[in-house]
């Protein structure tokens, strides 16, 4: 053990708590944002209605809009195709031809068609990079801001997602070793001593939900580390380990059989009559679907369907060009296996979107209750070091913070409805938007003399900001409640009610103490102390 | 969704939730952290009952995957784990007469 004079001891313990606290914020940021992405297709339909919403973006006959639409475009970008739902039912297809960047980067390239599923017309078009493309995306644009937030904090490749996947390591040995060693906390599942000492109060708050969340805590974390390390880390690692870092060979041998090479021209995949046999075999609507070879002879056709009801997995079937069943494909290699088996569990695990609103609603839940044993337990840690200046200046940045994140949020959201109604760069003002509220709750929270005017601050704000909203999203969109009942709009309906609710609960917290604010330091220190 | 589905979750969640508020009702920690005046009308109960009621409050979510329906069981635990947090903290006594000493 190396010895160390008491003072180099302290600071040394100050940087290890406070390392742990820093990571302890991203965490919190991951898991709220997380809360926010389960849904994230609600808040894209939400954020960027059509005027009517169809019953499904896969209506009988859209294969043949596809067909018409890749008519328009160019037949350089004819080599795949992939086409999928995006906000308010569009469906958009994305004809495209592999390239490099000047870097060397893989890079698709190519022409998306944004099509109406009810009158079958292209609304909108976009040409360039899969990643200019992406940027175009004005109606997903606040649904990605928030999943791009929570998936690698908009941090560049693969650095994001490396975090992310270390902060959900962190949470799953925290979930772990918080059973081993707390293991007598399970007898206090129903102990919260509310009239007791205040400390002793939020500290059983933070206990029961953390108690209760544990077996959910542990899935997320589990979940979400594989996302996040299978593609910044994990094939790179396979491809160096197993195929002399040949990645193409690891996802050849991932996802199956490559298809034939017969370049003879031929007419235009049936897609339909694949999309009609597909939903029979499913029982449920096409997630998307892949389109190899586009009007050549070995054209391949990749249907993926989403869980039918009552199961989890998703199901993939093969067809060829002319619309022809041939097999049902793991979504690992081209036989079924174990691993192929867990894989297919990972997504809907992580997302909770295999039954709709119910499974997506239990997972909001349960993924708020994770997000308020990270701030709960971050306000512990520094309040019990609240007669050390260092740990009271970090003790209001976590005030901000946990306060200031759902506001900044929503900010996001006043940044986007402008640009929607007015034009302009949507990333810049989304951004902008996000980070004023963020800076502006730390700066709030480090200003004030007491945390708990902070607080009162913060959640008013966030009550008034999240009253506001569906009124800016009605300016913004320029769809009204009555024109959202006529086009059976139910995600306007759901999340302006569901925003109106959560700001009034704002205001109702607003009026009621947090314990554990009561006894933060600047509740009778000045900053300056 | 489909009706099915959620008639399963609804019929498996709803009897789970209610045992699970009538284990926190009797729960003996829970009851002797009481204030004295609520103490004294409810008894806890005996560990054997505990256990048979934990037991049956699981029982749904155990028949769901023994079906086979992991979808209605994800659900069911979820609603179930939200639930118990839920009834928790309607259980808790109110904050009148808190205390502000250091923990």
């Amino acid at each position: 053990m190396i010895r160390l004079p008491q003072r180099e001891t302290r600071t040394l313990l100050a940087v290890h708590g406070w390392s742990a606290v820093l990571l302890g914020l991203l965490l919190y940021a991951v898991i709220v944002t997380g809360v926010a992405s389960v849904f994230t297709d609600e808040i894209a339909d939400w954020s960027s209605p059509l005027p009517s919403q169809a019953d499904t973006a896969w209506p009988q006959g859209i294969g043949s809009a596809i067909q018409h639409a890749a008519q328009t475009v160019d037949p350089q970008f004819h080599e795949d195709m992939i086409a999928f739902r995006q906000a308010g039912g569009r469906m958009q297809a994305f004809f495209h031809k592999h390239d490099t960047d000047p870097a060397g980067k893989p890079i698709e390239r190519g022409v998306v068609t944004v099509i109406d599923p009810q009158s079958r017309q292209i609304i909108e078009r976009r040409e360039g990079t899969d990643e200019e493309i992406g940027e175009m995306n004005l109606p997903n644009a606040l649904a990605h801001f928030i999943v791009d937030l929570h998936v690698r904090l908009h941090l560049p490749n693969p650095w994001g997602l490396l975090l992310t996947g270390i902060l959900g390591l962190a949470m799953m040995l925290a979930a772990v070793t918080g059973f081993v060693i707390h293991r007598h906390l399970f007898k206090e599942l129903f102990t919260l001593r509310r009239h007791k000492d205040r400390m002793l109060s939020t500290r059983d708050a933070h206990v029961i939900a953390g108690t209760w969340n544990l077996p959910f805590a542990f899935i997320l974390a589990f979940t979400g580390s594989f996302f996040s390390f299978a593609s910044s880390f994990g094939i790179p690692a396979m491809a160096m380990a197993a195929f002399g870092g040949d990645r193409d060979k690891v996802i050849e041998v991932l996802i199956g059989n490559p298809a034939a090479n017969d370049p003879t021209p031929a007419p235009p995949p049936a897609l339909d009559r694949a999309l009609d046999d597909a939903r029979q075999r499913a029982g449920s609507d096409p997630w998307y679907i892949l389109s190899e070879h586009w009007g050549r002879a070995d054209a391949l056709q990749t249907v993926v369907m989403l869980p039918a009801s009552g199961t989890l997995r998703n199901r993939t079937f093969l067809y060829d060009a002319a619309g022809r069943f041939m097999q049902e494909k793991p979504l690992l290699g081209s036989v079924p296996s174990s691993g192929a088996a867990v894989y297919s569990l990972m997504g809907p695990l992580h997302f909770g979107n295999f039954a709709g609103v119910l499974s997506k609603a239990a997972w909001f839940a349960l993924g708020f209750a994770g997000a308020y044993v990270t701030f709960t337990g971050l306000l512990l840690w520094t309040t019990r070091r609240e007669d050390q200046p260092a740990w009271r200046y970090l003790g209001r940045s976590v005030t901000g913070l946990g306060y200031g994140l759902p506001l900044a949020l929503i900010m996001a959201a006043y940044g986007y409805f402008p640009v929607v109604r007015l034009g302009g760069d949507v990333h810049v003002m989304m951004m902008t938007a996000f980070l004023a509220g963020l800076l502006g709750a730390l700066l709030l929270a480090n200003l004030l003399r007491q945390l708990a005017d902070s607080r009162r601050i913060l959640l008013s704000l966030t009550a008034l900001a999240l009253i506001g909203l569906p009124w800016l999203r009605w300016i913004g969109t320029g769809v009204s409640w009555i024109d959202a009942a006529h086009g059976g709009l139910n995600a306007v309906f759901a999340i302006d009610l569901g925003l109106s609710i959560a700001g009034l609960l704002c205001l109702r917290a607003v009026r009621r103490p947090s314990p554990a604010m009561k006894r933060l330091p600047s509740a009778q220190a000045s900053p300056a102390t | 969704m489909s009706l099915s589905l959620l008639l399963l979750v609804v019929l498996g969640a709803v009897p789970s939730l209610v045992l699970l508020l009538m284990l926190g009702s009797r729960d003996p920690k829970r009851l002797r952290n009481l204030p004295r005046n609520a103490r004294e009308s409810v008894t806890p109960w005996p560990p054997a009952r505990r256990r048979l009621i934990g037991a049956l409050a699981a029982l749904p979510g155990l028949l769901m995957m023994l079906n086979g329906e992991w979808a209605a069981f994800l659900i069911w635990l979820g609603l179930c784990l939200c639930g118990g947090w839920l009834w928790v903290h309607r259980l808790a006594p109110p904050a009148i007469g808190a205390t502000m000493s250091r923990d």
